[in-house]
């Protein structure tokens, strides 16, 4: 005899109390052939015979392409992962590494004095982190030719992978009170970073007198792995923004500016 | 020699004492960098 299990529930007619053993509407044979078939596809299903259609808890082999649900990027725990994390989560394990104490600091020619005079702007400058990594500090240093005093605040923003600048605060760090030429002004920080490309962002809260700060020129390289030209010639000028009438704590970033160069800060490996 | 300061978590804060500055060490000094320009110009 056929059943409708898996497919449906069967539906078993119960022998009454007043039903003869060999009633003519179910014979009892009949009756044991529909629960033998019931139990039959039971045992089909969950695997104790050939062709199962349900996995087993202990070590399953799926078929056809089974998925799951995907886990948020950076998760680290014993939950499924699935393709989709793969590729958002890479592990860069070709990547050098970082090391304790050592400062990291976007791709570029050195710029010694970024004459930053305009409050109130932002600029930003790409990083690329190579792989998962914990930064304990967070520095912007002065140049020779600075004076007077000034208020910087420092973040990290998230990369919008779509249009390839900032997005949303990943990180505000915020603010140093530059008050002399030369001199290194660092926040505490504990941010760790996942493989992928982010913006230092560095924002001119208050200018001084002469607002010189170290930064970096993208010129020649960045971040960006390319040179940017905005107009077509090989003239570079582009590969950081900067968004202007930025005041207090940092935001979703708004209207950008190319720029080939700009302050930055360094991150310093815990 | 150059001078790095280094501020608590939150950075410069004139509420809490120092400014929240919690350390201030001399560095020697870095290598040159390439000459200077005025991004602005």
């Amino acid at each position: 005899m056929t059943t409708a299990f898996p497919g449906a529930i069967d539906a078993f007619t119960n022998p009454t109390a007043s039903d003869p053993l060999d009633s003519v509407t179910v014979p009892h044979a009949s009756q044991h052939a529909n629960i033998n078939d019931a139990v039959e596809a039971i045992e089909t299903a969950i695997g104790t015979t050939a062709a199962p259609v349900l996995a087993k808890l202990a070590s399953p082999t799926f078929t056809g392409v089974p998925a799951a649900p995907t886990a948020a990027v950076a998760t680290n725990t014993t939950q499924i992962a699935t393709t989709a994390f793969v590729l958002a989560n890479p592990s860069g394990a070709g990547s050098f590494g970082f090391t304790s104490g050592l400062y990291y600091m976007p791709i570029g020619v050195s710029q010694s004095n970024f004459t930053t005079t305009t409050e109130d702007v932002t600029y930003y400058t790409p990083f690329t982190v190579s792989k998962t990594n914990t930064f304990d500090r967070m520095a912007i240093a002065t140049s020779s030719s600075f004076s007077g005093s000034a208020i910087v605040r420092a973040g990290i923003y998230n990369n919008d992978s779509a249009t390839g600048k900032p997005s949303t605060v990943l990180l505000d760090a915020g603010t140093v009170s530059p008050t002399a030429a030369s001199t290194i002004y660092q926040i505490t920080i504990s941010q760790s970073l996942s493989v992928g490309n982010y913006w230092i962002a560095f924002n001119m809260q208050t200018a001084a007198v002469s607002s010189h700060f170290l930064g970096k020129i993208f010129t020649t390289a960045s971040a960006l792995g390319y040179t940017i030209s905005t107009t077509g010639s090989t003239t570079v000028d582009a590969g950081g923004w900067l968004q202007t009438g930025v005041t207090g704590a940092f935001a979703t970033a708004g209207s950008l500016t190319s720029i080939n160069q700009g302050p930055t800060a360094t991150l310093r490996s815990a | 020699m150059m001078i790095r300061i280094t501020y608590g978590p939150g950075g410069y804060d004139p509420t809490k004492p120092n400014n929240n500055i919690v350390e201030e060490e001399w560095l020697p000094d870095p290598p040159p960098d390439p000459p200077e320009s005025d991004p602005e110009s």
